[in-house]
């Protein structure tokens, strides 16, 4: 344990010393960030996986791929070495989207963030377009904003006015074979920091106004509303936040 | 009223309130200090053109230490997102101790990517104190194992799957009505894909 200990402690100090504001610059592919200096990335490649022919399928995977990258997950707060795992922890975010040829495609992920010099706030600046090469920009259907929580939190205010800009943006909803699909932003996360699995994701889902928790015990899957958002009508961008626990109910609206 | 709650759209010149010191990296914890539950209320906006608003100094300095902490000089111009005016500033005050909010302005930063998490709360004594501040994300709870955190443990996960929902199917629950009428009038966040 104390060489784990200690491996955190270097890489915590090695990040600080850097003076960072992401996780540290290793090449991966599935990574896309800014060239030091440059503006943010305005627009995020496609795809990472897929094709998918179902929503799910696209989403559990992506929720898998992300939180295998580095220090996407904090773990529990009792762990002895949560705030140092808080503190090195890293967002990323990336989109899932529809395509013409009738497929649910994850695009590459960013982890480019606010600069915060002592790496105390963690956040992901989401590009609001996927350019996937095969396909025109405007043909590209948005579904999932998708990004995890390291320490497994519920969405914030910034994740709940994102996805409606997003929404003004692209279109609350997408006509796709699988019915009329909603937009809605996720937050994903484990449980677990060292051996980290995909264990449930948070979701707002802006037509409805639901706020979701999605949990994973094994191979079954949970739903739980955890409550529902109510925007002012003025658009001052206020909304409100009703907090209820009740189970998902299955039946679909015509 | 019972309760002062006001969303502000600041820029908040920091010459002109004390400044709150050095920043820290350690997070200010008294435990004491539960975070209201925002945004559980509706807040008044002073977004209004024409009307003028008085705003206490000691409300100003606590908006002020809040913001300065967040977003600090050194940090700042790097990019749109370092910028305070970018930002929405919630204050509640309840009895010595101003609770601040901040969270992104999406229509601040134009074509620039939008934000997902990254705000961050505050509580300020009234002497210009922060007593307590929670980065988004951050647990609810100073004490380790103070709280369930929000992603559960494997043992309250339940067993049983939802039967006839997809795991994060968005087509059945029941749409609002009406949505809000500035979400079908064309905003500002719709743009042409860049080039």
């Amino acid at each position: 344990m104390s060489v784990k200990v200690q491996g955190l402690g270097m890489a915590l100090a090695c990040s600080l010393l850097a003076g960072g504001c992401s996780s540290p610059q290793v090449a991966d592919p599935d990574i896309v960030r800014p060239a030091p200096g440059a503006p943010f990335l305005d627009k995020l490649p496609g795809p990472m996986l897929g094709p998918f022919s179902s929503p799910s399928s696209a989403l559990l995977a992506a929720c898998r791929k992300i939180l295998t990258k580095p220090n996407s997950s904090a773990g529990a707060r009792d762990h002895q070495d949560f705030d140092v795992r808080w503190r090195v922890s890293s967002e990323y975010c990336a989109w899932m989207y529809y395509t013409p040829d009738q497929q649910y495609v994850v695009s590459k992920l960013t982890d480019q963030s606010r600069v915060d010099p002592l790496q105390r706030s963690k956040s992901c600046l989401l590009p609001s377009w996927v350019d996937d090469p095969r396909y025109p920009p405007d043909a590209i259907r948005y579904i999932y904003a998708l990004h995890n929580h390291p320490y497994g939190s519920s969405l914030t205010e910034n994740d709940i006015r994102f996805i409606v800009s997003e929404g003004l943006a692209h279109g609350f909803e997408s006509e796709t074979k699988d019915g009329r699909l909603r937009l809605s932003v996720v937050a994903f996360f484990s449980r677990n920091a060292s051996e980290p699995s995909c264990d449930g994701f948070h979701q707002y889902i802006p037509l409805t106004g639901q706020l979701l928790k999605w949990t994973r015990g094994g191979a079954n899957w949970q739903c739980e509303q955890t409550g529902s958002v109510r925007w002012s009508d003025a658009d001052t961008r206020t909304f409100t936040v009703q907090k209820k626990n009740s189970p998902c109910e299955g039946s679909k609206t015509p | 009223m019972k309760h002062l709650l006001l969303p502000l759209l600041l820029l908040l010149v920091s010459s002109c309130v004390r400044h709150a010191g050095a920043r820290t990296a350690n997070p200010p914890g008294d435990p004491s200090i539960q975070f209201p539950d925002t945004p559980g209320q509706d807040a008044i906006s002073l977004a209004a053109e024409g009307q003028p608003y008085v705003l206490d100094g000691a409300m100003l300095g606590a908006l002020s230490i809040a913001a300065n902490d967040l977003l600090p000089l050194e940090s700042r111009e790097r990019s749109c997102w370092n910028r305070q005016e970018s930002y929405l500033y919630r204050v509640l005050r309840q009895g010595d101790v101003f609770f601040v909010s901040i969270s992104a302005n999406p229509t601040a930063c134009g074509a620039e990517p939008r934000m997902l998490d990254g705000g961050a709360a505050y509580a300020v004594g009234m002497d210009g104190r922060i007593l307590r501040r929670r980065f988004d994300g951050e647990p609810e709870t100073l004490v380790p194992g103070g709280s369930t955190p929000d992603a559960g443990t494997e043992s309250d996960a339940g067993t049983s799957a939802d039967a006839g929902i997809p795991v994060g199917d968005t087509t059945w629950g029941k749409p609002l009505q009406p949505v809000p009428s500035w979400w079908t009038d064309g905003g500002t966040d719709a743009g042409a894909a860049p080039r």
